[in-house]
Protein backbone atom coordinates (compact mmCIF):
# COMPACT_ATOMS: atom_id res chain seq x y z
CA UNK A 1 0.00 0.00 0.00
CA UNK A 2 1.49 3.46 -1.17
CA UNK A 3 2.31 5.90 1.99
CA UNK A 4 0.83 9.19 0.74
CA UNK A 5 1.25 10.62 4.32
CA UNK A 6 4.82 10.40 4.33
CA UNK A 7 5.16 11.75 0.29
CA UNK A 8 2.59 14.37 1.31
CA UNK A 9 4.98 15.41 4.94
CA UNK A 10 8.12 15.17 2.72
CA UNK A 11 6.73 17.32 0.22
CA UNK A 12 5.38 19.71 2.33
CA UNK A 13 8.62 20.54 3.62
CA UNK A 14 10.04 21.11 0.56
CA UNK A 15 12.10 18.46 0.13
CA UNK A 16 13.11 15.92 -2.31
CA UNK A 17 13.46 12.09 -2.02
CA UNK A 18 17.38 12.31 -1.96
CA UNK A 19 17.60 15.32 0.37
CA UNK A 20 15.28 13.22 2.81
CA UNK A 21 17.56 9.95 2.20
CA UNK A 22 20.96 11.94 2.92
CA UNK A 23 19.53 13.17 6.43
CA UNK A 24 18.36 9.43 7.57
CA UNK A 25 21.43 7.90 6.21
CA UNK A 26 19.53 5.52 3.15
CA UNK A 27 19.37 5.60 -0.41
CA UNK A 28 17.41 7.42 -2.28
CA UNK A 29 15.28 4.33 -4.01
CA UNK A 30 15.19 3.37 -0.48
CA UNK A 31 12.53 6.53 0.36
CA UNK A 32 10.66 6.14 -3.15
CA UNK A 33 10.73 2.16 -2.21
CA UNK A 34 8.68 3.10 1.61
CA UNK A 35 6.22 5.36 -0.63
CA UNK A 36 5.83 3.18 -3.07
CA UNK A 37 4.93 0.71 -0.65
CA UNK A 38 7.52 -1.56 -2.28
CA UNK A 39 9.06 -2.06 1.14
CA UNK A 40 8.46 -1.57 4.79
CA UNK A 41 10.63 -0.28 6.94
CA UNK A 42 12.08 -1.21 10.48
CA UNK A 43 10.92 1.01 13.26
CA UNK A 44 14.45 2.08 13.57
CA UNK A 45 13.73 3.55 10.01
CA UNK A 46 10.38 4.98 10.92
CA UNK A 47 11.33 6.85 14.05
CA UNK A 48 14.57 8.66 12.04
CA UNK A 49 12.53 9.38 8.98
CA UNK A 50 9.57 11.03 11.73
CA UNK A 51 12.51 12.82 13.17
CA UNK A 52 13.64 14.76 9.98
CA UNK A 53 9.52 15.38 8.98
CA UNK A 54 8.81 16.28 12.50
CA UNK A 55 5.94 13.54 12.72
CA UNK A 56 5.40 11.44 14.66
CA UNK A 57 5.39 7.14 13.87
CA UNK A 58 1.25 7.59 14.20
CA UNK A 59 1.37 10.50 11.32
CA UNK A 60 2.76 8.67 8.83
CA UNK A 61 2.94 5.20 9.42
CA UNK A 62 -0.34 3.89 11.00
CA UNK A 63 -2.71 2.37 9.25
CA UNK A 64 -6.66 2.30 10.77
CA UNK A 65 -8.04 -1.04 9.88
CA UNK A 66 -11.12 -1.05 7.06
CA UNK B 1 46.67 -26.57 -18.92
CA UNK B 2 50.09 -25.51 -19.23
CA UNK B 3 52.30 -23.79 -16.08
CA UNK B 4 51.92 -20.32 -17.88
CA UNK B 5 48.80 -20.22 -18.78
CA UNK B 6 48.70 -21.00 -14.95
CA UNK B 7 51.35 -18.66 -13.53
CA UNK B 8 48.63 -15.96 -15.75
CA UNK B 9 45.77 -16.70 -13.72
CA UNK B 10 47.84 -16.23 -10.81
CA UNK B 11 48.73 -12.83 -11.67
CA UNK B 12 45.31 -11.89 -13.20
CA UNK B 13 43.92 -12.98 -9.57
CA UNK B 14 46.97 -10.98 -7.53
CA UNK B 15 46.24 -8.01 -9.45
CA UNK B 16 42.50 -8.00 -9.31
CA UNK B 17 43.19 -8.18 -4.74
CA UNK B 18 45.69 -5.69 -5.56
CA UNK B 19 43.69 -2.86 -7.52
CA UNK B 20 40.39 -4.10 -4.99
CA UNK B 21 43.28 -3.08 -1.78
CA UNK B 22 44.29 0.00 -3.32
CA UNK B 23 40.76 1.19 -3.77
CA UNK B 24 39.42 -0.21 -0.37
CA UNK B 25 42.41 1.82 1.23
CA UNK B 26 42.06 5.21 -1.07
CA UNK B 27 37.92 5.05 0.16
CA UNK B 28 38.98 4.33 3.55
CA UNK B 29 41.18 7.67 4.12
CA UNK B 30 38.91 9.53 2.13
CA UNK B 31 36.01 8.26 4.93
CA UNK B 32 33.97 7.10 1.86
CA UNK B 33 32.56 4.47 4.15
CA UNK B 34 30.94 1.52 1.87
CA UNK B 35 27.30 1.17 3.60
CA UNK B 36 24.77 -0.31 2.19
CA UNK B 37 21.11 0.61 4.33
CA UNK B 38 18.46 -2.28 6.05
CA UNK B 39 16.37 -2.63 2.46
CA UNK B 40 19.71 -3.33 0.51
CA UNK B 41 20.93 -5.59 3.14
CA UNK B 42 17.78 -7.23 2.47
CA UNK B 43 17.81 -7.22 -0.99
CA UNK B 44 20.95 -8.37 -0.82
CA UNK B 45 20.41 -11.52 0.93
CA UNK B 46 17.41 -12.61 -1.32
CA UNK B 47 20.59 -11.70 -4.64
CA UNK B 48 22.63 -14.76 -2.54
CA UNK B 49 19.75 -16.75 -2.18
CA UNK B 50 19.56 -16.44 -6.07
CA UNK B 51 22.99 -16.69 -6.55
CA UNK B 52 23.36 -19.62 -4.53
CA UNK B 53 20.42 -21.70 -6.26
CA UNK B 54 21.65 -21.25 -9.49
CA UNK B 55 25.18 -22.45 -8.30
CA UNK B 56 23.51 -25.90 -7.12
CA UNK B 57 21.09 -26.22 -9.63
CA UNK B 58 24.04 -25.96 -12.25
CA UNK B 59 26.34 -28.45 -10.05
CA UNK B 60 23.69 -31.01 -10.19
CA UNK B 61 23.14 -30.43 -13.99
CA UNK B 62 27.07 -30.15 -14.80
CA UNK B 63 27.72 -33.86 -12.54
CA UNK B 64 24.42 -35.23 -13.94
CA UNK B 65 25.71 -34.76 -17.77
CA UNK B 66 29.11 -36.17 -16.58
CA UNK B 67 28.03 -39.10 -14.20
CA UNK B 68 24.72 -40.61 -15.67
CA UNK B 69 25.43 -39.31 -19.66
CA UNK B 70 29.08 -40.06 -19.41
CA UNK B 71 29.96 -37.65 -21.60
CA UNK B 72 32.98 -35.14 -20.55
CA UNK B 73 31.56 -32.13 -21.83
CA UNK B 74 34.09 -29.38 -20.30
CA UNK B 75 37.49 -29.86 -18.04
CA UNK B 76 37.21 -29.24 -14.22
CA UNK B 77 38.71 -26.15 -14.25
CA UNK B 78 36.41 -24.94 -16.84
CA UNK B 79 33.37 -26.26 -15.63
CA UNK B 80 34.24 -24.51 -12.00
CA UNK B 81 35.24 -21.07 -13.89
CA UNK B 82 31.10 -21.52 -15.69
CA UNK B 83 29.42 -22.06 -12.41
CA UNK B 84 31.67 -18.72 -10.62
CA UNK B 85 30.86 -16.89 -13.32
CA UNK B 86 26.76 -17.87 -13.52
CA UNK B 87 26.34 -17.78 -10.42
CA UNK B 88 27.99 -14.26 -9.50
CA UNK B 89 26.52 -12.88 -12.39
CA UNK B 90 23.01 -13.61 -11.27
CA UNK B 91 23.68 -12.08 -8.10
CA UNK B 92 25.24 -8.80 -9.19
CA UNK B 93 22.85 -8.80 -11.50
CA UNK B 94 19.95 -9.25 -9.23
CA UNK B 95 21.50 -6.44 -6.88
CA UNK B 96 21.69 -3.43 -9.77
CA UNK B 97 18.15 -3.84 -10.87
CA UNK B 98 16.65 -3.45 -7.10
CA UNK B 99 18.86 -0.50 -6.33
CA UNK B 100 21.12 -2.95 -3.63
CA UNK B 101 24.58 -2.96 -5.45
CA UNK B 102 25.94 0.20 -4.68
CA UNK B 103 26.48 1.52 -1.56
CA UNK B 104 24.44 4.27 0.13
CA UNK B 105 25.58 7.82 -1.74
CA UNK B 106 27.88 5.00 -4.44
CA UNK B 107 28.31 6.79 -8.09
CA UNK B 108 27.91 4.26 -11.03
CA UNK B 109 30.03 5.67 -13.19
CA UNK B 110 33.46 4.25 -12.42
CA UNK B 111 32.60 0.75 -12.10
CA UNK B 112 30.61 0.95 -15.51
CA UNK B 113 33.99 2.08 -17.01
CA UNK B 114 35.65 -0.64 -15.22
CA UNK B 115 33.19 -3.67 -16.13
CA UNK B 116 33.23 -2.62 -19.67
CA UNK B 117 36.62 -2.43 -19.77
CA UNK B 118 37.39 -5.82 -17.89
CA UNK B 119 34.28 -7.17 -20.38
CA UNK B 120 36.25 -5.83 -23.73
CA UNK B 121 39.59 -6.95 -22.23
CA UNK B 122 38.22 -10.51 -22.08
CA UNK B 123 36.47 -10.63 -25.59
CA UNK B 124 39.49 -9.12 -27.01
CA UNK B 125 41.60 -11.99 -25.25
CA UNK B 126 39.16 -14.71 -26.77
CA UNK B 127 39.61 -13.36 -30.44
CA UNK B 128 43.52 -13.03 -30.37
CA UNK B 129 43.45 -16.93 -28.45
CA UNK B 130 41.56 -18.03 -31.44
CA UNK B 131 43.17 -16.08 -34.26
CA UNK B 132 46.05 -17.85 -32.66
CA UNK B 133 44.33 -21.04 -33.22
CA UNK B 134 43.05 -21.52 -30.15
CA UNK B 135 39.72 -23.83 -30.05
CA UNK B 136 37.03 -23.52 -28.07
CA UNK B 137 36.10 -27.18 -28.14
CA UNK B 138 39.40 -29.97 -27.51
CA UNK B 139 38.94 -33.69 -27.98
CA UNK B 140 35.27 -33.63 -27.81
CA UNK B 141 34.82 -31.46 -24.39
CA UNK B 142 34.88 -27.79 -23.96
CA UNK B 143 38.58 -26.39 -23.03
CA UNK B 144 39.86 -23.88 -20.58
CA UNK B 145 39.77 -21.50 -23.76
CA UNK B 146 35.93 -20.39 -23.37
CA UNK B 147 36.83 -19.22 -19.88
CA UNK B 148 37.66 -15.73 -21.36
CA UNK B 149 34.43 -15.67 -23.44
CA UNK B 150 32.52 -16.84 -20.56
CA UNK B 151 34.34 -14.10 -18.49
CA UNK B 152 33.55 -11.08 -21.36
CA UNK B 153 29.74 -12.21 -21.66
CA UNK B 154 29.17 -11.84 -17.53
CA UNK B 155 30.81 -8.71 -17.55
CA UNK B 156 28.49 -7.41 -20.79
CA UNK B 157 25.63 -8.97 -18.77
CA UNK B 158 26.44 -6.77 -15.88
CA UNK B 159 27.84 -3.67 -17.83
CA UNK B 160 24.33 -3.61 -19.74
CA UNK B 161 22.54 -4.27 -16.35
CA UNK B 162 24.21 -1.17 -14.72
CA UNK B 163 24.09 1.42 -17.80
CA UNK B 164 19.80 0.10 -18.39
CA UNK B 165 19.31 1.63 -14.51
CA UNK B 166 21.15 3.88 -14.54
CA UNK B 167 19.92 5.59 -17.33
CA UNK B 168 16.30 4.40 -16.39
CA UNK B 169 17.33 5.96 -12.60
CA UNK B 170 18.19 9.66 -14.73
CA UNK B 171 15.18 9.50 -16.65
CA UNK B 172 13.15 9.13 -13.00
CA UNK B 173 15.20 11.91 -11.44
CA UNK B 174 14.09 14.13 -14.00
Amino acid sequence: MKNLRLKAARAGMDMSQQQLADMVGVSRQTINAIEKGDYNPTIKLCTAICRALGRTLDELFWEEEA
Amino acid sequence: MNNSYLFGVALGILVAVAIFAVIAVANKKRGAEVKYDERQEFVRGKAYKLGFITLLIYCVAAGMIDLYLGVGWCDVYTAMMLGFYGSVTVFVVKCILTDAYFAVGQRPAGWLVLTGAVAAISLVVFAVDLNDGKRIVENGSLSHNTINLVCGAAFLIIFAAMLVKTLRDRAAER
